[in-house]
């Protein structure tokens, strides 16, 4: 009788989490990574199309659903499903020191707060699956385990819906997702990445035909041209928090040498604390 | 000996010395590509719809791509870029009944020679230190930021060899470029620029600002010149009527010229309206163009990619209306109008590299994957619609998996698009009503004996009374794993051509039925397959006096596979037509029955 009691007590909160949403915003005008960086110079590249608007995380019974939406339309002019945006959703299960990843996909050039180590990570990118998987098998295969691809990704208008399973995620389905962070960055994707890159653009000191400028020409600036920060509620002051945020960084001159390099640390979003 | 060889070590060091400050990369890629089909020659150009056999490649054929690419900071001021490429064929010759395959026909396009790298591109960034300039480009320019309907990106950058000077910066928040570009001797009216090359060159303008985050304008000017010897002038020809001044005089012998003012304006996050208002023209010179003073270009032909006209400026333009799931419940309705002049003039839009329109094809007829055109004059759909004339259409030397691109010039239309993504579905759709611009021949006396317009029934101006719809609603949707979806399309197009003429009235309508399973099989493996039934049925004449059904089964299957930086794409299509003429008067019936198989392979490493 207790076990019966017990399944419908776990089915109800289940069905009480479904439906979940979390609602996060972000302010206009700071897809400028540390502030400082500028767009590449193709036109493919139109003003806004890396600037984060806000986005939606809800919870679908079995599935979790994100919707993240920026402040320029899609486009579709040469990439696998659609053009230049990439996507990392970090998140934290546990909210424990050290309990997890504090490096990021290598290219991202970003370090994660220890407090807030992250367990998965969804990678949002318009490449084949195969291309992605080959990727990450060669420059990023001690993660492989954490990077989950979304079983289904859906660009419309000025937003990317990427829905993922919760069992490619490794949590029950009665999780309730309000209690994590989340780290939302905002790349752009590229087919010729750099050797150290899992397919994302890099930014350089100025900015050429499909490079951003404002960084290093080195491999110590962070390829993050926007993200989600502190409350997430859009409010003006998360500008410069993310400015500062993103720009704690070192570089040496040759992207391949790591040695003076210092990459600079990010914190993610709890909107449930 | 000695001596030598210590002059060299000492050259080589200094050399080091340069360049050990300067970074250079290094990329390349290989790319190869194969096509193995049973079609039979005629069927299915997989280079050029409109070429025919005899210089163009067809059937089977293997071609490799070679590239390799450096890009250098020489200091934090300049940047250096340089590309080298070769493209090779072995291939069908494309002879009528020679099933001799030219295996050993390896030959570099355009120039037919042997497999040599040539310099495609090169180009040198210098970004000053001055305040209102941003950088200043030499070379090969990619990347511009000006309308692409007036100046795009080159997928024929190989071949143009085009060479520009290109300034961009900014006044405050207003960004501004300038580019002057030598164009390739080809790219005239006639397919060519004179014979005095040294001033011919394009200028253009553009300004671009946004403001307060949701208000984004673009104004562009652009003028293409091609300039000659001035035949009047005795120093250019020694038995005109002038006087020798020491000087070569020059007479513009062509200009076309472009305008326009585009943007986008946001009503909220969610909805937003795109326009684009443009106003384009050319200009001969007179006495050598047009002798006969009647405003057509004397010897003008169809295929030339520019108007008839001596002297015309016409307007084109489109409005958008978009959205993003504004009701919050997963429905994103999209509209467009568009107008395209049949005048409409551009040199440098864009050939191939983006899709101008939101219309997904629909203008010239269906064809399958490797360009078989199923009926006479049906729909194209799935085509990229881009911003040059047809015939400056970049559909050659394409890649697997690279769709056929279309022109709207000469087009008007509205477009109804729709996404509505439920949880478990997606359901799209999409309905277009098209007519033409012009249904006189561009004439505006009904006693010109153009009026009715020319007696073959071309791409560029024919007399025609053309209206057309096609449409089409998909569902997407995720089963155990597998994404599967079904699509249905629709066209129905009807062209009156010669109004005094009952016999050459057309009417198509076309209908294709697809499914689609998709699955990845491992991490590495992704395997598609696509059936799909197609019909089109062409009627000739005003009762329908000649009746042509053709019917296809096609089974599609496509594999992609990438494993440590290896590439790997196959698509193969096995198709089963019947076909049946039927005529009126006679009572006669002719069938046919036709099958290909087709298996097209591409790999490529990028280094």
């Amino acid at each position: 009788m207790k076990k019966v009691l017990l399944i419908m007590l776990v089915m109800s909160i289940s069905l009480l989490l479904a439906g979940t949403k979390i609602e996060l915003s972000d302010p206009k005008g700071d897809d400028k990574g540390p502030g400082t960086y500028t767009y590449p110079t193709n036109p493919i590249y139109v003003p806004g199309s890396f600037d984060l608007t806000s986005a939606t995380i809800e919870d679908k019974g079995d599935e979790i659903e994100f919707v993240v939406k920026f402040n320029a339309p899609v486009s579709f002019n040469w990439g696998d499903y659609w053009d230049v945006h990439q996507i990392q959703i970090y998140l934290d299960f546990d909210h424990v020191m050290n309990s997890g990843w504090t490096e990021t996909i290598p290219g991202t050039q970003v370090m994660v707060d220890p407090e807030n180590a992250w367990e998965k990570v969804v990678f949002i990118d318009p490449h084949t699956v195969p291309k992605i998987n080959g990727e990450i098998d060669m420059k990023a295969a001690h993660m492989k385990n954490d990077i989950v691809l979304p079983a289904k990704n859906k660009p419309v208008g000025k937003s990317i819906k990427s829905t993922v399973k919760k069992v490619d995620l490794g949590v029950a389905e009665d999780v309730d997702i309000t209690q994590w962070g989340y780290g939302i960055l905002m790349l752009s994707a590229t087919g010729f990445p750099g050797d150290w890159c899992v397919l994302m653009r890099r930014v350089n000191e100025y900015e050429g035909d499909h490079r951003y400028g404002g960084g290093s020409d080195g491999s110590g600036d962070p390829n993050v041209i926007d993200m989600f920060v502190d409350n997430a509620d859009g409010s003006e002051d998360e500008i410069q928090i993310q400015y500062d945020m993103l720009d704690d960084w070192e570089s040496g001159m040759d992207p391949e040498d790591t040695s003076e390099n210092k990459l600079t640390t990010i914190k993610l979003v709890y909107p449930g604390k | 000996m000695l001596r030598k060889l210590a002059i060299i070590g000492l050259a080589l060091l200094i050399a080091g010395t340069v360049i050990a400050d300067v970074r250079i990369d290094w990329a390349g890629k290989l790319y190869n590509q194969m096509r193995w089909t049973t079609g039979a020659p005629g069927y299915g150009a997989h280079t050029n719809i409109w070429a025919s056999r005899n210089n163009e490649r067809f059937g089977n054929f293997v071609r490799s791509e070679a590239e390799f690419e450096m890009n250098a900071t020489v200091t934090q001021y300049v940047k250096v870029y340089l590309r080298m490429k070769t493209i090779f064929d072995s291939d069908d010759p494309g002879e009528p009944n020679d099933n001799s395959a030219n295996a050993s026909a390896w030959q570099t396009y355009w120039t037919h020679d042997s497999g040599w790298f040539k310099l495609r591109g090169f180009r040198i960034d210098y970004m000053p230190p001055w305040e209102n300039v941003d950088m200043i480009s030499l070379g090969t320019p990619m990347g511009l930021g000006f309308s692409r309907w007036f100046m795009a990106d080159r997928r024929y950058i190989d071949r143009d060899n085009a060479k520009g000077i290109y300034v961009k910066g900014h006044f405050g928040d207003v960004k501004w470029n300038v580019i002057r570009m030598w164009q390739p001797n080809w790219q005239g009216y006639d397919w060519n620029t004179g014979s005095f090359l040294a001033e011919d060159a394009t200028y253009a303008l553009n300004f671009n600002t946004v403001l307060n985050d949701v208000f984004g304008i673009n104004v562009d000017g652009v003028m293409y010149i091609d300039t000659e010897f001035d035949p009047e002038d005795y120093d250019v020809n020694s038995s005109a009527d002038d006087e020798p001044d020491g000087s070569m005089g020059t007479i513009p012998r062509y200009l076309a010229y472009g305008g326009g003012l585009s943007g986008n304006y946001d009503f909220s996050d969610v909805m937003g309206i795109e326009f684009n208002a443009m106003m384009t023209g050319q200009k001969h010179h007179q006495e050598q163009a047009d002798a006969d003073e009647d405003n057509i270009v004397d010897g003008w032909a169809d295929w030339w990619p520019s108007p008839m006209y001596t002297s015309v400026m016409s307007p084109s333009g489109y409005l958008s209306f978009l959205t993003t799931d504004p009701f919050d419940n997963g429905f994103s309705p999209n509209f467009q109008f568009f107008y395209i002049h049949h005048n409409y003039i551009s040199y440098w839009g864009s050939r191939r590299e983006h899709d101008l329109l939101m219309i997904d094809g629909g203008i010239d007829g269906i064809r399958n994957t490797y360009g078989d055109r199923l009926g006479l004059n049906t729909f194209l759909w799935g085509g990229d619609q881009i911003g040059v004339r047809h015939y400056f259409r970049d559909n050659e030397f394409l890649r697997l998996g690279e769709g056929l691109v279309e022109s709207p010039v000469g087009y008007w239309g509205g477009t109804f698009d729709f996404d509505f993504d439920l949880d478990n579905i997606t359901l799209m759709g999409q309905f277009n009503y098209l007519g033409a611009t012009d249904n006189t021949g561009g004439k505006v006396n009904e006693e010109d004996p153009n009026f009715d317009g020319p007696d073959s029934l071309m791409i560029y101006l024919p007399a025609r009374d053309f209206s057309g719809l096609v449409g089409s609603v998909g569902v997407m949707s995720q089963v155990s794993g597998i994404d599967v979806g079904l699509e249905g399309r629709y066209g129905m197009w009807s062209d009156g051509y010669d109004k005094d003429d009952e016999y050459d009235d057309m009417t198509t309508k076309a209908m294709v039925i697809e499914l689609m399973a998709g699955k990845q099989l491992t991490d590495a493996l992704h395997a598609e397959l696509k059936p799909r039934y197609q019909s089109v049925v062409d009627e000739y004449g005003e009762d329908a006096d000649c009746t042509c059904t053709t019917n296809d089964i096609v089974i599609a299957h496509k594999w992609v596979y990438n494993f440590g930086g290896f590439d790997f794409w196959l698509r193969a299509e096995h198709l089963f037509r019947t076909s049946k003429y039927e005529y009126e008067e006679t009572r006669e019936e002719e069938k046919d029955e036709f099958s290909s198989h087709t298996i097209h392979a591409a790999w490529e490493v990028k280094f």
